[in-house]
């Protein structure tokens, strides 16, 4: 037993009851009491039988494993251990090898989502019987909360029982989509009494780590092969953190009286990675489930809050650095986290406008990439870059591929940019990076490319008409205050992360709303456990940009929580 | 958990087949060429999946053969029964949910190429598009013993030696450390012998005078590293002081197959473990091979989780198993496998039937039509009466077997329709009473049954049938001519020349050959004892010499049941 663990970690790790909940705050090692917790399920765990450690995302899982391999390094091996998402666990041991078997099918059912699939579903519908159900595709099936089947059609509840009909055709065909899969989990077990009998034999537990962020559908099913088949779980989560409303997350499964876990509960009040101040801010956001900061950090800084003009993030992100140099912190260590892509992309631009010439036309590739996830623009940028060094713009043209003396040379040239914008380390570098490291990699990796264009064209080699100074002007030292200077991220992406700094930015929309939520002191809304999510990233320092109405509309919320204000 | 079913197409000689299996000790016997090996094969393919050195090496010439030229697949199913509830756990993804009581399929298919590659793919389940899991892989054993192996090989020490495997299963982590400390000692201890660090020396003082003093190395030496995986590699046996390179083949073979078995049983990881064993008769004198198998069904007796397929044509292995574990295979039009277990008999009978193939080493299970009689009378005279009648059995694969006057009953349900379904035909006697006396009916006369004959006759069913003499074969013999009287008295002149002389004085005054036959049999056979085989020797001894020789109507017509082309 690894003597890091504190008295309420081991707790929970050496919990010998057949299900427990562990609520836990932000930053409690979860995810380490977890892969402690299966490691030590595993070595308990007697031939032919295995024990399941779930994530929601793949991230969640990746961190898992890893988090297992790091402490018990044999252990993933073995073949007692199965660490994956809910998703893959519902799909390997329910849905892939018995729901075709529940809907008289031979072969398994397909997911449609590749679109030669989706093709394929759908001519098999055009090609039936008359009203083929093409639209209920759309058709999304759940069990609520209540444990009732429910139907949606685009997010609009349906009860009528031709939709229902249309759904079980699209089965019956041979497909599914991802979001049927909890569904039909929940069919199979219904179905074959034999398969929960199964599973709990083979199962020795399942834990969950990040539970809150399960849907009612996945909650149904766990809570079956508990209840009812008697499947060992041990459920980690932490409610006030669930996120994923969007994708289905139901964050009361906890609580949830239908469901009724028969759990003994656990609790890791404890904070690992919030400072105590930071964490009394956090206590004072969700009252109900106290944060206890990290050991020995009560003398840190109080959080800020930046009271700043509408939109305007410049001022806030000028603020920020500047408290970050009294505090003695890099930049590099700090984050800004904001609540939507757009203003993400908004303040990264901001940054790299400070550029000039070819490392502008990068910048801006690798930001398009990264941040706004259109490759279009990124390719773009690329080409504009390529065609400041002299390559020849025609080649860059998917026609120049239709060209027999060109089509090589262009064919070489589209797959040698493809590659340098797909590979973050030997091509173009992540949009995130500090600047110096930025360029560096840039000058280096784009040297690279452009050797390796050493394309000829008509007899001419490319490679030595390309100018020597595009690439020189890579060199240029750096402008003030340019790209990258700290991290950028939704904070949806910053989940699982820490940060020594954080800054936390959002619309008057958001920031109002979710704020308006917490003075109710539960997070019963998904914009305040965002707003929660994103506070509890920062380990040392925490700034928080308040847009001004915001501040106006709750002026004696703020004043009530441990927190400076800083109204400019 | 056991396999109740193998399916296999398009493998060597079987375009398809299917054979039931049950737990415990299957006994897979046949001719050659009825697909014995080929089933071998297919059960190392969809079971070797993990295991690469069991795995068979399948190239284009595998693939079976059929009227429209080469097959393009290999498919071998697994259907896995009898599931318990913690099996059901460990075979989930191969489960079929609607078969009640549910079973398990593991399966493997294999698929010729254009360009003459072999693509094998492991499924489960119900499609083929559910690929079979490594951890379900993982808890499926296997172990094949192919014939005429050598098994000093895989019994000397080294890394696949059985003893390694063996120890290393009954070995816990706390052991393999005292096991390791004890080594080591043992190590420090040797190297301090004086031969050890005089050699020590001798390799040091040349390794000076080489690189000189400054650059010279101290070379220690020892023996071998002692750490658990190396003590292994040098495990061994000596078996009666003899080490395993000195001791016979089949000895050898012996060993082997227990220490494999006993390993296999050992491994607490695996869910189901199937042992194959091909032709062990190879090395083994009869008395082994039927120790050997009273081994095997005990081992696999009463374990739900290890299933043991031997293949053998050794009437001594057939003979020496209870018959119900017996599976037969027949090659032909159509293929098949029937299990003996399936033929509907009482315990009581299925008993009879196992002393009776124990002491007979009976071809019975071989044969592929059968000619039954009462007894070893029957059996002498019958060939030599059908040569007679211009058939040689030989020529239609016709054995004759003896019941050695055992009631027919068990054995025509065993060759009937619910069993083997072979062409038989049944000889058997009238052997009618009347008012107590044996009852001679004549040529054209009604025959009179005993309860056995009336009773084996009423059990027949196609493809077996009851030719009943009109007495008894002696009787008959005698009865349809002149010269078949005469046959039968010079059969019986070297054997009992007094008798003879005192029979034909008492044939003499006879009016008619019905007569006359009546008393050649109740003279000889009722009132005297002339042994009947001795009788029937002498007679089947002259046939060849008398083409003049009348076959009687219901042998003849049991001759021509049996040679009769099949369906």
């Amino acid at each position: 037993m690894p003597l890091s663990l504190t008295a309420q970690q081991r707790a929970v790790v050496d919990a010998e009851e057949d299900g427990i909940l562990v609520r836990a705050c932000p930053g409690a090692g979860k995810t380490l009491t977890s892969a402690h917790r299966v490691a030590a399920l595993c070595r308990s765990t007697g031939p032919g039988c295995q024990v399941v450690g779930l994530s929601f995302t793949n991230a969640g899982a990746t961190e898992l494993a890893t988090a297992v391999s790091r402490n018990h390094a044999s252990l993933l091996g073995s073949g007692r251990l199965l660490v994956a998402t809910i998703d893959a666990f519902f799909d390997r041991f329910i849905v892939r090898p018995f729901a075709h078997q529940a809907f008289g099918l031979h072969a398994p059912l397909q997911v449609v989502s590749e679109p030669s699939v989706v093709h394929r579903a759908r001519r098999a519908f055009k090609a039936g019987p008359t009203n083929s159900p093409v639209w209920a595709w759309d058709i999304e099936a759940s069990y609520d909360r209540g444990g009732n089947v429910a139907l949606a059609h685009r997010g609009r509840p349906v009860t009528d029982r031709t939709v229902k009909m249309a759904l079980v055709k699209w089965f019956q065909a041979g497909f599914y989509s991802h979001r049927h899969r909890a569904f039909l989990a929940a069919v199979c077990l219904h179905k074959f009494p034999l398969l929960g009998n199964a599973l709990a034999s083979r199962l020795s537990h399942i834990l969950v780590d990040e539970f809150q962020d399960t849907s009612s559908t996945q909650q149904f099913v766990l809570n079956r092969l508990h209840c009812e088949f008697g499947v060992p779980v041990t459920l980690v989560g932490d409610p006030n953190q669930s996120i994923y409303g969007f994708r289905g997350a139901c964050p009361d499964g906890f609580d949830n009286p239908r469901l009724d876990w028969g759990c003994t509960e656990y609790r890791l009040g404890q904070s690992f990675r919030c400072s105590d101040p930071i964490a009394n801010l956090l206590t004072g956001l969700a009252p109900n489930s106290r944060v206890i900061g990290r050991p020995s950090s009560s003398a840190g800084t109080r959080p800020l809050g930046f009271v700043h003009a509408n939109d305007d993030f410049q001022s806030a992100i000028e603020r920020f650095k500047e408290a970050l140099e009294q505090e003695g912190i890099p930049m590099a260590d700090a984050a800004v986290l904001v609540r939507g892509h757009q203003q993400l992309s908004g303040i990264v631009y901001s940054q790299a406008g400070k550029l000039t010439g070819l490392a502008q036309m990068l910048a801006k590739a690798a930001e398009h990439r990264d941040t706004e996830g259109s490759r279009f623009d990124a390719v773009r940028a690329l080409k504009r870059a390529l065609q400041h060094v002299g390559v020849e713009p025609a080649l860059m043209v998917p026609r120049a591929l239709g060209t027999p003396e060109h089509a090589d040379n262009a064919k070489h040239l589209r797959t040698a940019m493809n590659r340098f914008l797909l590979d973050s380390d030997g091509g173009l570098p992540l949009a995130g990076l500090a600047a110096e490291d930025w360029l560096a990699k840039t000058r280096v990796n784009f040297a690279a490319l452009c050797a390796s264009l050493g394309l000829d064209v008509n007899g001419l080699n490319l490679g030595r008409r390309i100018t020597r100074r595009g690439v020189r002007e890579l060199d240029a030292p750096i402008a003030e205050g340019s790209i990258g200077v700290w991290r950028t991220h939704t904070i949806h992406y910053s989940k699982g992360l820490t940060f020594r700094a954080v800054l936390v930015l959002g619309s008057p929309q958001f920031m109002t709303k979710a704020l308006g939520q917490a003075r109710d002191g539960t997070l019963s809304d998904e914009e305040a456990r965002l707003l929660y999510v994103a506070l509890s990233r920062a380990h040392t320092f925490l700034a928080w940009g308040l847009p001004a109405s915001t501040y106006r509309r709750h002026r004696d919320l703020v004043a009530a929580l441990p927190i400076d204000v800083d109204i400019a | 958990m056991h396999i109740e079913k193998l399916q296999v197409s398009g493998l060597r000689g079987i375009e398809e087949l299917e054979v039931p299996l049950h737990k415990g000790l299957n006994v897979l016997i046949g001719e050659n060429n009825t697909g014995k090996s080929s089933l071998m094969t297919a059960l190392r393919l969809v079971l070797s999946a993990s295991t690469e050195i069991e795995r068979p090496y399948l190239t284009d010439d595998d693939f079976h053969v059929g009227p429209h030229g080469r097959h393009s697949e290999i498919r071998v199913i697994c259907t896995f029964g009898g599931l318990s509830t913690a099996d059901q756990g460990r075979l989930l993804e191969a489960l079929v949910a609607t078969s009640e009581p549910p079973v398990a399929i593991v399966a493997t298919s294999a698929i010729r190429t254009d360009k003459g590659k072999v693509r094998v793919r492991h499924w489960c389940g119900t499609s083929e598009e559910s690929a079979l899991p490594a951890a379900l892989i993982d808890w499926l054993g296997l172990a094949f013993l192919p014939p005429l192996r050598d098994p000093t090989r895989g019994l000397q020490p080294g890394r696949n030696s059985q003893f390694a495997r063996l120890l290393r299963e009954l070995t816990s982590d706390a052991e393999v450390a005292e096991l390791e400390a004890a080594a080591a000692s043992a190590n420090v201890d040797l190297s301090a012998q004086p031969p050890v660090s005089r050699t020590s020396d001798a390799v040091n003082r040349a390794l000076r005078e080489v690189t000189g003093p400054e650059l010279s190395q101290i070379a220690s030496l020892g023996f071998t590293a002692s750490d658990f995986n190396r003590l292994l590699h040098g495990l061994t046996a000596s078996i009666d002081g003899l080490s395993i390179g000195q001791n016979g083949l089949g000895y050898n073979n012996l060993v082997y197959t227990a220490t494999v078995l006993a390993a296999l049983r050992r491994d607490t990881d695996l869910a189901f473990s199937l042992f194959l064993v091909e032709e062990p008769e190879a090395h083994l004198h009869p008395q082994l091979q039927a120790l050997l198998y009273r081994h095997l069904a005990q081992t696999a007796h009463g374990d739900d989780a290890t299933q043991i397929i031997v293949s053998t044509h050794s009437t001594h292995i057939a003979s020496a198993v209870d018959p119900r574990s017996c599976i037969v295979l027949s090659s032909g039009v159509a293929a098949s496998a029937v299990p003996l277990a399936r033929v509907p008999l009482l315990a009581r009978s299925w008993a009879k039937l196992g002393r009776y193939l124990d002491a007979t080493r009976s071809s019975l299970l071989f044969a592929r039509r059968v000619l039954l009689v009462e007894g070893i009378s029957e059996a002498i005279l019958l060939a030599e009466i059908a040569r007679a009648a211009d058939y040689d059995l030989r020529d239609y694969s016709v054995s004759i077997v003896s019941t050695e006057g055992l009631n027919f009953a068990e054995f025509i349900e065993l060759l009937g329709p619910d069993g083997l379904a072979r062409t038989c035909a049944v000889v058997t006697d009238a052997d009618g009473k009347l008012h107590g006396d044996r009852y001679y009916p004549g040529r054209g006369g009604q025959k009179v049954l005993s309860a056995a004959a009336k009773a084996t006759v009423r059990t027949a069913r196609s493809p077996v049938a009851v030719f009943v003499a009109q007495s008894t074969l002696e009787y008959d013999i005698v009865l349809y001519s002149n010269e078949n009287l005469q046959i039968g008295l010079d059969a019986l002149r070297p054997l009992h020349p007094r008798l003879h002389t005192k029979l034909e004085s008492r044939l003499a005054g006879l009016p008619s050959l019905d007569a006359k036959a009546a008393e050649f049999h109740d003279f000889l056979f009722e009132q005297r004892d002339v042994s009947k085989a001795e009788f029937s020797e002498s007679v089947a001894s002259l046939l060849q010499e008398r083409p003049e020789f009348v076959v009687p109507p219901y042998l003849l017509a049991a001759i021509l049941h049996v040679t009769s082309p099949q369906e």
